[in-house]
């Protein structure tokens, strides 16, 4: 952004505290469809718009929500949910059992393509017994159901049919049961959203607003001027300046995230392990850290402080010389300084999100690193809507750079199970495969532990990624916002109980 | 930095003459005492052993209580104690809660050594009666030896006897915990899981859960500290001065809000801040360039308000407010350097932060600081595999989100 857009922004968005809560995004989300939800910033804005059947309380345990109770079969084969029944959309519809047949079936539907389909795929059937009961059947015998029915519901009354695409006008126009309603996507990329007048509840902040700020040079200012009265992630080099000044609040959101170089395995040279471990060995990813933030380097596909951590699995080292004897298995050879193969040299074309805080950094300090050990690199910045197409729909580039966020239960199984619906490397390797079967059955936890951190050795070696870092990560909050509890992954779960002091 | 420091004060002048009467009552205390003549700093290094005190400023306190002597040293393994009490009181919730929701799950693993396990657990948190319950379920142990402790625990710590890797740490836990019961014979406890049991196609570790509560006992000096000068005395600790209570109720802080009141903690929090942050820059603007670079280097302030914030965390801790002590303990973490122990965090900070999350429901969270303190102390791995189980458990039939970005 530049310096008079940063000034007019400045301008434009100081008011008194009180009048909306104004929150930064890196990036705006690109839909509002929880059908096809890809981003953190677009399950932020989902939680305050759309509810699930149950969700966490804030001691994280599992909640009604849209249900009002539940029972399950003796024979763990069948539930019934008893819906509430002073639920409503923000247009006034009630809410009813139709919406949740409704919405497990567009899921299951083949022609919706929804990213987020895996999660009703245990449901055999589903059907409205009455105006406020559903009742569900499962594949497989279920221990607690109600722990998988947090995904969000959608009004049946606004759609045509199960089928539906992602450019469905419902994604300019969403209606939910959240404490808030979408009011305007403003011509700045800005979200308004206001308290629903058919919520149930209580809420305690009258407006709130998403601004997109891709610059995240300029958050931590608006924040400290008081132009926004959150950022969603700090940048970590402002940690120390927000933690000093005593307007603002820091609050921990690790959200178990961690960023990637990944290779697309379905193209030469990256087919080939051997390359794969060679560009690996040829990284100093500390030193590409260093300029973006504190954190940890990691040596596979969990953050360090996970259970499913492997830390006998070190991280790979830089070392350049190794690389060359892969470079070399692999066919390539060293003339005039780079490194090719029948004639062409080894060129890594890099995609990247526009908006990844730090990721244009990354990326110049990278090309520097390869260049200088003989590999040339081009870079792409994409935007969400190119990014999604590219990269989640056709699998269309070479490497990526890119972060993924888990939420508690760091189920890394669609990124890396050959059937993964996140599996974007096309990573494929029976064992893990097994073994990504055998902890999702799991029911003693240190059998699930011990054949997690098995993939975790197993996946470092195959070397579908480089895994490079997790950073330390905080949002910020000014101080007269009160009664914050920040949902680990979810953020806004609770925000209905925040209030201006 | 403070060997540098000592260095400096080598070579400066007289200290500044003593204030008389101050009307600001931060003006009396270790801090305007080291500003007002840190001559009396360097006194305190030589006298007292510079590595040891350096240790002791960045909170490795295991390096100072060797390294110091005499009043000095005796803090430091007060510190060591009381970081032990911390892991204890984690521990009996951790142990407990793991063992309760396994076999709510996942059942209990057959012939498994667990009852055995959760009953020490339930004893050590001084619940027999949940220790009576973990040892009637009328389990078949698939080890012998875990049978006979078994069958004598029921009687008590005290009762178990013999030889075997079990009955050898409980004796040992026994005979730390009370002197009077030791029989001179060398019972130890085994480094590393206190059982190994194979489970189906894996391998089952059960870790120690009395370490903590015996370390505790085995740390915390007894008997009254040594004489000392008030540097000696409150050097890096979390009282300004002698006179705390009145010195507190004076900035308004010395009380908690009644409940456990995260808001209310940070409202306290935020008093004090200003009172401090006032004093400083009032300090910094009349103290000697001496004075003024000790009071920045060393971060004086900063480090009494990370000890003063983790010893209301620990308050809030024992008073069953873990949502006051959350936030205490975040508002005293220093985020510029939070995956290291140091000046401004102390190892007790991270053990309150853990306890603080999972008892609040927040378990996975807990993890997060129990990694960085198990960087220094590995005595923690037990704790953190068994959190991690626990974390495990409760995730067992939910389904894992991910999303970019």
């Amino acid at each position: 952004m530049r310096p008079l857009s940063f000034l007019l922004l400045l301008v434009a968005s100081t008011g008194s505290i009180g009048a909306a809560f104004r929150y930064a995004e890196d990036q705006a989300p690109a839909i509002v469809n929880p059908l096809f939800t890809t981003t953190m910033s677009e399950a932020r804005l989902n939680e305050m718009v759309f509810e699930g059947l149950f969700t966490d309380n804030k001691e994280l345990a599992t909640t009604n929500l849209l249900a009002e109770g539940y029972t399950v079969s003796p024979d763990r084969m069948s539930m019934t949910v008893n819906l509430r029944q002073d639920a409503e959309w923000h247009d006034g519809t009630p809410f009813t059992a139709d919406d949740v047949v409704f919405t497990v079936q567009s899921l299951q539907d083949k022609g919706t393509l929804s990213t987020e389909s895996g999660r009703v795929d245990w449901i055999n059937k589903i059907s409205a017994a009455d105006r406020y009961t559903v009742q569900i059947t499962f594949q497989e015998p279920e221990a607690a159901p109600q722990d998988k029915l947090f995904f969000k519901i959608l009004p049946k009354h606004k759609f045509t049919g199960t089928a539906i695409k992602r450019t469905d006008p419902f994604r300019n126009k969403p209606v939910g049961t959240g404490p808030y309603q979408l009011s305007l996507f403003n011509p700045d990329n800005s979200i308004s959203l206001e308290k629903s007048s058919s919520y149930r509840g209580t809420v305690g902040l009258p407006e709130m607003v998403m601004r997109e700020v891709s610059d995240k040079n300029y958050q931590a200012k608006l924040l400290l001027y008081e132009s926004l009265e959150a950022l969603v992630r700090v940048l970590p080099r402002d940690l120390a300046v927000l933690q000093n000044n005593r307007k603002v609040e820091l609050y921990p959101y690790q959200t178990n995230s961690w960023w990637y170089l990944g290779f697309n395995e379905g193209r030469a040279p990256y087919d080939n392990p051997a390359v794969r471990q060679a560009i690996g060995r040829l990284i100093d990813v500390e030193a590409l850290l260093a300029p973006v933030g504190t954190g940890d380097v990691l040596s596979g596909p969990f953050v360090k402080s996970s259970p499913f951590y492997n830390h006998k699995v070190e991280p790979t080292a830089h070392n350049p010389v190794v690389a060359g004897t892969l470079l070399e298995q692999a066919g390539f050879t060293k003339e005039s300084g780079s490194w090719v193969r029948g004639n062409k040299p080894l060129v890594v074309r890099i995609n990247a999100h526009k908006t990844l805080e730090s990721s244009q950094e990354v990326v110049i300090n990278l090309q520097s690193q390869l260049q200088s050990e003989g590999i040339e690199v081009e870079v792409d910045f994409l935007d969400d809507a190119t990014w999604k197409g590219k990269v989640w729909r056709e699998r269309d580039f070479d490497v990526i750079l890119s972060q993924w966020s888990f939420d508690r239960n760091e189920d890394i199984r669609e990124q890396f199970h050959s059937k993964g619906s996140r599996n974007f490397t096309g990573y494929s390797n029976p064992e893990v495969d097994a073994l990504l079967d055998s902890a999702k059955s799991a029911t003693d936890p240190q059998v699930k532990k011990q054949a997690l951190r098995d993939v975790h050795k197993i996946v470092h070696d195959d070397a579908p990624m480089v895994f490079l870092w997790t950073l330390d990560s905080y949002s910020a909050m000014n101080v007269k916002v009160r009664n914050v509890v920040i949902h680990p992954f979810y953020f806004f779960t609770w925000v209905g109980d925040w209030r201006m002091g | 930095m403070l060997i540098v420091l000592t260095a400096l004060l080598a070579c400066t002048g007289k200290p500044e003459p003593e204030a008389t009467s101050p009307a600001d009552p931060l003006d009396r205390g270790w801090i305007p005492e080291i500003v007002a003549d840190p001559q009396s700093f360097g006194r305190l290094l030589e006298g007292s052993g510079r590595e040891g005190w350096i240790a002791f400023h960045k909170g490795d306190y295991d390096t100072a209580a060797r390294s110091l002597s005499g009043l000095a040293a005796w803090r430091a393994r007060q510190e060591q104690g009381a970081l032990a009490q911390d892991l204890a009181r984690t521990a009996s919730v951790a142990w407990p809660r793991t063992f309760m929701l396994w076999e709510k799950k996942s059942g209990l693993p057959e012939g498994s050594a667990i009852p055995v396990v959760a009953a020490l657990a339930a004893l050590d948190a001084g619940d027999a009666g949940q220790a009576q319950l973990w040892l009637s379920k009328g389990v078949s142990y698939a080890d012998p030896h875990v049978a006979e402790v078994a069958s004598q625990l029921t009687g008590g710590l005290s009762q178990v006897t013999g030889d075997g890797p079990l009955a050898d740490c409980i004796q040992y836990h026994h005979q730390h915990r009370n002197p009077a019961a030791a029989t001179g014979s060398s019972k130890r406890c085994p480094e590393g899981p206190l059982i190994t049991e194979q489970g189906e196609g894996h391998t089952r570790t059960l870790f120690d859960p009395m370490l903590f509560k015996t370390m505790s006992a085995q740390r915390t000096p007894t008997g009254t500290a040594p004489e000392g000068s008030t540097l000696e005395r409150l050097a890096f600790s979390s009282h300004w001065s002698d006179d705390d209570t009145a010195l507190l109720a004076s900035l308004g802080v010395d009380q908690p809000a009644a409940g456990d009141d995260p808001d209310a903690a940070r409202d306290r929090i935020r008093t004090l801040d200003k009172a401090l942050d006032a004093w400083s820059e009032k300090t910094a603007a009349s103290a000697s360039p001496e004075g003024v670079e000790l009071l920045e280097n060393l971060q004086l302030v900063e480090v009494f308000r990370s000890r003063l914030l983790l010893a209301w965390a620990r308050q809030a801790l024992e008073a069953g407010e873990p949502h006051a002590a959350l936030a205490y303990a975040q508002m005293g973490l220093d985020v510029e350097h939070a995956r290291e122990i140091g000046p401004l965090n102390p190892p007790g900070i991270f053990a309150a932060l853990t306890e603080a999350n999972l008892r609040t429901g927040h378990t996975r969270e807990a993890l997060d600081a129990l990694q960085v303190l198990g960087d220094a102390h590995p005595e923690v791995k037990g704790l953190d595999e068994t959190i991690s189980d626990l974390a495990i458990l409760e995730g067992l039939d939910r389904q894992g989100d991910s999303k970019e970005n």
